[in-house]
């Protein structure tokens, strides 16, 4: 899995390539995540238009990097969605936690229209 | 220059080597300083000199990881130059170093010429295989620890499956696991209810590996417990979700389905935590049916104290319940073609009429025939259960 980074309007657009994203080298997406938020970037959209499919053991690094950007004060948005991934995230009851939107030119939008909510101080 | 050739008489490479050849020796070296974190040269480019430590040290990285460190009269980079071939190992400033540079041309000159350079290589690399046997015998060892240290989880994991089949007056259960690594996140499991119910839990930790197996013996151990209080299937996943969710720095996750049968009812009573749908065959009306998600899978950091819902199915003899993992339908053959839901169904309803058993073993072998011995990459399970 390639992971290539581009800034728009203090939003991070990831886009992750690669056929398959499983195994341990997904545990890189958190890592990249982390360090954005530690450079102050906490809004952050990834693009799975160039994933065909991705292993279970991404949806766990997709919900801890969630976790990790929305205790920073940000969102994690998708798009790209194709439909396998769309079922996985539909039968999970992912699609419930994660925004998807169906360009990275709104995903990117929507920061501005609707922006994340602030973490409570608990 | 008296000072560079006591230096260099005092090291292992030219303690053989006569003073006034030491001299001509210590004129053709070139210091170099470099501060701590400087990459002398790098794994794979061709070899243009050897460097000798006169202060500090350098690391020698292999493939990312540091297998030996130089210090002050060590030598580093003779390979490439005695070979010809590229750089075996990166080699890195630990510290501030002061490095003897000696090029390839004067090296290898002095190599033809002088008996004792080439008796002071000899015994340098002598030394550095005895050093490389050392290590790998270390790491044999390490690794034969390691071995059996998965064999053992190996056999704790297995030994959290139930030892047999179930067959009683009203239901019959098979099941199956197979992890793709020696420990997996698969995990399947019956439960014997105070009440008389049976209580059947199929689930998939996101990824395989030693840390899914730890939290699938967390599970496990939240299940026996939880079903002793309540064991109604949406207080039993409230439960896991609770435990599970603990550990969040895991960054795992797990999917699960727990049905509870009630014969008395005729009734089945499920909660499906974002698992693959199960599938309910229906004898009645001929026709297959399947058990949605009733709620978002298990430890969701946020979502410790979710409230989980559950459903309830008619449960009549001649029925079939179908659990299975995801690692059965996204198995693919060599064409990269998955074995998908389809398949699934067909070979379930071609094996109606047999018992669970039987259902289990054709689904395997229809998973056999299409992956044709490509490698299996997740875990695979399925538990069949039959009305009687």
């Amino acid at each position: 899995m390639k992971i290539s980074e581009e800034i728009r309007d203090d939003v991070a657009v990831l886009t992750t390539t690669g056929a398959l994203m499983s195994g341990p080298e997904v545990a890189d997406f958190h890592d990249h995540i982390k360090k954005l938020v530690q450079d102050g970037i906490t809004n952050v959209v990834v693009d799975f238009s160039k994933v065909k499919w991705f292993g279970s053991s991404m949806l766990g690094v997709m919900t801890a990097s969630l976790t990790t950007v929305r205790n920073a004060g940000g969102d994690m948005r998708l798009t790209g969605i194709t439909k396998k991934i769309e079922s996985i995230l539909m039968v999970t009851q992912l699609a419930g936690i994660f925004r998807t939107l169906d360009t990275v030119d709104r995903a990117v939008a929507s920061f501005k229209t609707q922006p994340p909510e602030k973490p409570s101080p608990n | 220059m008296d000072g560079r050739i006591h230096f260099l008489k005092q090291t292992e490479l030219f303690v053989n080597v006569s003073k006034s050849h030491l001299a001509q020796i210590g004129d053709e070296m070139a210091q170099v300083v470099a501060k701590a974190g400087t990459i002398i040269f790098q794994e794979g480019e061709p070899g243009d000199a050897v460097y000798l430590v006169e202060e500090g040290v350098l690391d020698i990285i292999r493939d990312g990881v540091q297998v030996v460190s130089a210090e002050a009269g060590g030598c580093v980079g003779e390979f490439a130059l005695i070979d010809d071939g590229p750089r075996s190992a990166s080699v890195l400033a630990r510290t501030d170093v002061r490095l003897l540079r000696w090029d390839r041309t004067a090296f290898q000159r002095a190599l033809d010429a002088s008996p004792g350079v080439a008796s002071g290589i000899l015994k340098m690399l002598t030394a550095k295989l005895r050093q490389d046997t050392a290590t790998y015998v270390q790491v044999s060892q390490e690794r034969e620890h390691l071995r059996q240290d998965m064999k053992r989880a190996q056999e704790i994991q297995m030994g959290m499956l139930p030892a047999r089949d179930l067959k009683c007056e009203t239901i019959e259960t098979s099941g199956y696991c197979q992890p793709a690594a020696a420990v997996g996140g698969d995990y399947y499991d019956y439960l014997h209810t105070e009440q008389g119910k049976l209580g059947v839990i199929l689930g998939d930790v996101t990824g395989h590996g030693f840390y899914s197996g730890l939290f699938v013996a967390m599970a496990k151990s939240c299940l026996h417990t939880q079903g002793k209080v309540d064991c109604a299937p949406a207080r039993v996943m409230e439960a896991m979700n609770h435990t599970l969710s603990l550990s969040i720095q895991s960054g795992l996750l797990m999917t699960c389905c727990y049905l509870l049968f009630d014969d008395s009812r005729n009734y089945l009573t499920y909660c499906n935590a974002g698992h693959n749908f199960p599938y309910l065959y229906r004898r009645a009306t001929d026709s297959l049916e399947t058990l949605e998600s009733t709620d978002l899978l298990l430890g969701v950091p946020g979502f410790e104290t979710n409230h989980f819902h559950q459903k309830e199915r008619e449960w009549l003899p001649g029925d079939i319940l179908l659990l299975y993992s995801d690692g059965i339908t996204e198995a693919a053959n060599a064409q990269g073609e998955m074995f998908e839901e389809e398949r699934l169904e067909a070979t379930l309803l071609a094996h109606k009429d047999c018992s669970a058993v039987e259902i289990k073993q054709a689904v395997l072998e229809a998973l056999a025939q299409h992956t044709h011995g490509v490698e299996q990459s997740d875990d695979i399970t399925l538990v069949v259960a039959r009305a009687l």
